[in-house]
């Protein structure tokens, strides 16, 4: 006996869909969820007997037929997707990354998820400059402009992190709305980036790393977004100003020439098209720090400057809209991230939460980095509530929605780390579920 | 003993790093004032930055008129767009520097006047990211006109008022979320509140055990 898991179905948001439904995000999300997953795809074959396939009796392409190789055409569905609805303006919007299909813990460049302010902009980086100056003088004493060329002939570091948009599982806060883990968690990436120390070009322009304690960072992108930057992740060397991602230049979706790496911070702080870094003593209370990116508390207070991302992990199979045919054992498989450090356990759970099972780590454990978790399970053809939940190396856990909403409500789109359930039914359909 | 080891641990750490960076002054070219000038235009929550300039509610109204209506709807109420400028406040909140209505469940759209703790930001905002089609392409006393309207709009200027930078930081005294914000809690990565930065030095305020057998998953504890 074994068991095939059917992928969920693709494009099943529609404009149509979106039509029928409320304006509001939450309730278009919910309506779509019931009514989608009947509709599927069929799952690959299982080979009834062995034969000897063509490509084995002749041979095949030469080297070099697509200089720039792509996937193979048999991976479908392994794609962004964006969320009809979301945003009526197409440059100020996010498109998901889709975890579901995610082997590893590496997103490929092509399908890192995007979230953009005013569009992406098309650089050409000679003619792109990165500015590093003070409030005043006093901050920084030799102020410079660096050409992207520069900047690569110093010395660099290559590190593996996860990037998280705070809003992701946002349209979560208030109940299960949105039908597959693309849609619940795809505000999600992880890539190896290669840049240059931020603390080497402020030491280099002769910045007062003491009386300094935040620096503002800002794109070129026409929105010209800006965030403050905490001097503590620069004077540590983790803030880098990069210019490679996945062993090749960053992506022009994802800030080519220059993006700042803030790791463990939420994604908008990763400033892309860096062209501008001023040095100063007080944050700078910009929009993205004010009109957003702000989290409403239950007193009616907002908080400000929440940059972190909390413990947080999520299944990604069987995850919402697959469907499980036949019973036996199938693999329950993972990613989980902590903005705090490393992850130290993930543990499952089968029956909604009641009893956990610590899971595998399938790889390398790094400090902001995607974790890919494993877990052994028999599906027995009844009703299951699969959930996940990590622990950092600070020995924080990630929280239940109802020890999440205890303390923060569920105003606030985002920082919702709250674990994720995916019920199965006796069919083995898999929906988007919570446990409240 | 310790304290020696500790100050010569530090400084084979600093040390070669500050050689390095002498090592690669050379490269970047030095700014010039010029530079400078032309690109650090932000502004910041304590209004360091701000332009010298001034704009009237009715030079607002004709810009905001050409320049913004067609997103933001005549009366700035309007969600065409993007959520609308205005609307949601009360004389009440003015009085209390806080928005009432973000007392949950927060009903409605949210706008930009029942958010906005600092007018240095929506100035910056404006300065540097606005119109949509054709950002940064304001004089300053046109983004001191479009703001003072803007705050005509949300009831807190008269249609005489002029906005500038002398009393840009004193009109914001009226803004009715000005004291809706709070740093304090464990999200900031950086140097807490009580050695004068932000935040509470990453302490969570959600702390669940790792209960692994017949857990309550409903609990909120």
């Amino acid at each position: 006996m074994h068991i095939t898991i059917e992928r969920a179905p693709e494009h099943h948001l529609t404009a149509e869909t979106v039509k029928q439904t409320a304006v509001s995000r939450r309730q278009l999300m919910g309506m779509t969820v019931l009514s989608t997953l009947s509709a599927g795809l069929s799952s690959i074959g299982h080979a009834q007997s062995l034969t000897i396939p063509s490509w084995t009796t002749s041979p095949g392409f030469p080297v070099a037929k697509t200089p720039y190789g792509q996937p193979s055409r048999f991976q479908i569905g392994f794609e962004r997707k964006t969320l009809p609805g979301l945003s009526p303006v197409p440059e100020n919007s996010a498109s998901f990354s889709p975890l579901q299909g995610l082997l590893g813990i590496i997103t490929p460049s092509g399908v890192h998820y995007e979230r953009h302010h005013s569009g992406w902009p098309d650089i050409d980086p000679r003619e792109h400059r990165l500015l590093i100056s003070g409030v005043d003088q006093s901050f920084v004493s030799k102020p410079k402009v660096f050409s992207v060329e520069d900047l690569q002939r110093l010395p660099s570091v290559s590190r593996i992190h996860f990037i998280e948009c705070s809003g992701n599982t946002g349209s979560e806060r208030l109940r299960a709305t949105a039908p597959t883990v693309q849609y619940t968690h795809g505000l999600l990436s992880c890539s190896e980036f290669t840049g240059v120390p931020l603390r080497l070009l402020l030491e280099s322009c002769g910045a007062d790393l003491n009386r300094a304690k935040y620096v503002l960072a800002e794109g070129a992108d026409a929105a010209s977004l800006t965030r403050t930057i905490p001097m503590e992740l620069v004077l540590n060397d983790e803030v880098l100003v990069a210019y490679g991602q996945n062993g090749e230049y960053l992506r022009p979706e994802n800030g080519f020439p220059l993006r700042l790496i803030v790791p463990g911070v939420q994604g908008v702080s990763w400033v892309k098209w860096l062209r501008r870094i001023e040095v100063g003593d007080e944050p700078y209370g910009t929009r993205d720090e004010t009109l957003h990116y702000i989290d409403p508390m239950p007193d009616g207070m907002h908080q400000q400057y929440t940059s972190l991302q909390e413990v947080k992990s999520v299944i990604t199979s069987p995850s919402g809209g697959q469907r499980l045919h036949g019973t036996g054992y199938t693999k329950i498989t993972g990613l989980a991230w902590s903005g705090r450090g490393k992850i130290q356990y993930v543990d499952v759970s089968t029956d909604g939460g009641r009893n956990w099972k610590q899971a595998r780590i399938t790889g390398e454990i790094l400090s902001k980095s995607l974790t890919r978790f494993e877990f052994d399970w028999d599906f027995a053809g009844s009703e299951a509530i699969l959930q996940s939940r990590a622990v950092d190396d600070s020995r924080h856990v990630q929280p239940t929605y109802a020890q999440y909403r205890a303390v923060r409500g569920s105003e606030s789109v985002y920082h919702n780390n709250a674990i994720q359930s995916w019920g199965v039914d006796a069919k083995g359909q898999v929906t988007n579920v919570q446990v409240v | 003993m310790f304290k020696w080891f500790k100050h010569t641990a530090l400084l084979v750490v600093l040390l070669p790093s500050a050689a390095l960076a002498d090592r690669f002054g050379s490269l970047g070219e030095p700014a010039t004032e010029q530079d400078i000038h032309l690109w650090d235009t932000n502004i910041r929550a304590d209004y360091q930055g701000l332009p010298t300039g001034f704009g009237t509610v009715k030079s607002g109204r004709l810009l905001y008129q050409q320049k913004c209506q067609s997103c933001h709807g005549a009366t700035g109420t309007e969600v065409i767009v993007f959520s609308p400028l205005v609307g949601g406040t009360t004389a009440s909140d003015v009085r209390n520097g806080k928005v009432a209505a973000f007392k949950p469940p927060i009903k409605g759209p949210v706008s930009t006047l029942m958010r906005l703790p600092t007018l240095a930001t929506l100035i910056d905002y404006i300065a540097r990211a606005m119109p949509w089609d054709n950002p940064k392409s304001l004089m300053a006393d046109e983004v001191y006109a479009l703001t003072a309207y803007i705050l005509h709009l949300g009831d807190l200027v008269d249609e005489n008022f002029s906005l500038s930078d002398q009393n840009a930081a004193l009109t914001g005294q009226r803004l009715p979320n000005r004291s809706g914000f709070t740093t304090d809690h464990g999200l900031w990565p950086g140097e807490a509140s009580d050695t004068g930065g932000m935040g509470n030095g990453l302490i969570p305020d959600i702390t669940p055990a790792r209960c692994m057998t017949n857990c309550d998953p409903r609990s909120a504890r």
